[in-house]
């Protein structure tokens, strides 16, 4: 039996509004894309429509924000695929603090919310909001989903630098407390990896050749 | 903040003829290996990704100079420092330029199985590799402070600088992909606590062979 090899591209949505304003991005806060993120992530397009490098993808998914909604649709003129959601894919669900200004988080909810994560990541990020490893295990768990659904195929996923950064911890064995190395993933950056059975394997992560043309 | 630029070599002359490329296998690249550096040449010459570089790195081994030569022009043309401590995994003269099948049977392979054991008679085990290549990475970290510096070296190099940076288990539950001549980038900076700490910036970025 030939092996089966599941591919799974991970796509950083383009800049988005809330990110240039500096507030949490969840259901109330993420208002779509800034231009310069539509730039990025048409100038992702065109590599792809240039390369052909994801000309065999059959699944497209995108969390449920409209920054990485409004992502997938761009890039899916590539692709031609039809787009899923799926809410698992989210950044971490900030609660209460969704669509407040990380300035105005530092002095309410950060004391007795992420500024102890250090010491504990299972305390929520804001009253209502998810911790660090509840964030870890619901990526995780989607990603594994993902895979298993479409086993064999070419699966991409916009979604947010959160997720990618999940992907890295968990597949490559870092999921505990203390995470020694740090990421940067890109706006529009693509970050591949392959699974065969549950062996995964790192193809690249945060590839924005295209903004760097 | 520092930056480290991995570039693993083309394809060799040796992987092509299903040879082992120790100091004596390795006959440098394949027609395909050059054409893949000279595309990163290219690309590193058109985008000035690492104009800024101050210095460049190799191993001792044919593969890794002969690209380490070809993209040269295209960073800034430096006097190359090839080091026996950047090489692939070392091998004796029981392996080098031995034919890899003659002796798939008694491998150990990927050498991560076991970290402490030879994966072969007559090669060096994962756990010393990775000592040898944290140690001259952290070296030449330090040597070049505040610099950008370019190593080209060898896919087990740029895994074991994975496993030294980010501080993974010896025997990796994971498997990667490191595409010749692309490019893994590291940046070592203070964070918040004023603590050194090693941020990846791209791994196995092969753009230049997409186009």
């Amino acid at each position: 039996m030939p092996a089966v090899i599941t591919r799974l591209v991970l796509v950083r949505h383009g800049e988005a509004e809330c990110n240039v304003a500096k507030r949490f991005g969840g259901p109330l806060g993420c208002s779509g894309l800034s231009d310069n993120g539509r730039e990025q992530v048409t100038k992702l397009r065109a590599r792809l429509e240039r390369t052909g490098e994801l000309r065999h993808a059959t699944v497209l998914y995108a969390s449920t924000l409209p920054r990485a909604v409004e992502t997938a649709e761009i890039i899916n003129g590539a692709l031609g695929l039809d787009l899923n959601t799926d809410e698992r894919l989210c950044e971490l669900h900030p609660g209460d603090a969704d669509n407040m200004t990380f300035a105005d988080y530092s002095t309410t909810f950060y004391a007795e919310g992420s500024a102890k994560w250090r010491e504990d990541p299972s305390i929520p990020t804001a009253p209502g909001g998810e911790s660090w490893t509840g964030f870890m295990c619901r990526v995780k768990d989607a990603l594994h989903d993902v895979t298993d659904q479409h086993a064999g195929e070419t699966i991409v996923i916009a979604c947010h630098g959160g997720v990618i950064d999940t992907s890295m911890l968990e597949l490559l064995g870092m999921s505990g407390g203390y995470v020694p190395a740090r990421f940067v993933t890109e706006n529009s950056s693509l970050t591949e990896w392959t699974r065969h059975r549950d062996r995964w394997r790192l193809v690249r992560y945060n590839d924005a050749a295209h903004l760097h043309l | 903040m520092t930056r480290l630029v991995l570039v693993r070599h083309g394809e060799a002359q040796s992987y092509v003829n299903g040879i082992i490329g120790g100091p004596q296998g390795c006959t440098g690249l394949s027609d395909l290996g050059r054409r893949q550096a000279l595309a990163l040449r290219d690309r590193l010459a058109r985008t000035g990704d690492l104009a800024d570089a101050s210095a460049v790195y190799t191993s001792t081994l044919a593969r890794a100079i002969e690209t380490a030569e070809i993209i040269n022009p295209a960073i800034g043309g430096h006097v190359l420092t090839s080091t026996c401590e950047l090489c692939e995994l070392h091998v004796d003269e029981r392996l080098d330029g031995r034919p890899f099948e003659e002796f798939s049977a008694g491998y150990e392979w990927p050498p991560t199985v076991n970290p402490y054991a030879p994966w072969a008679e007559g090669a060096e085990p994962w756990a010393e590799f990775v000592l040898r290549v944290g140690r001259e990475l952290d070296r030449l970290a330090r040597a070049h402070a505040g610099e950008t510096i370019v190593v080209v070296c060898h896919g087990g190099v740029i895994g074991a600088a994975l496993s030294v940076f980010a501080e993974l288990p010896l025997r990796q539950p994971f498997r990667l992909h490191i595409a010749n001549s692309s490019m893994t980038e590291w940046a070592l900076e203070p964070d918040i606590r004023g603590v050194d700490r090693w941020t990846l910036r791209r791994f196995n970025d092969a753009a230049h062979l997409e186009s």
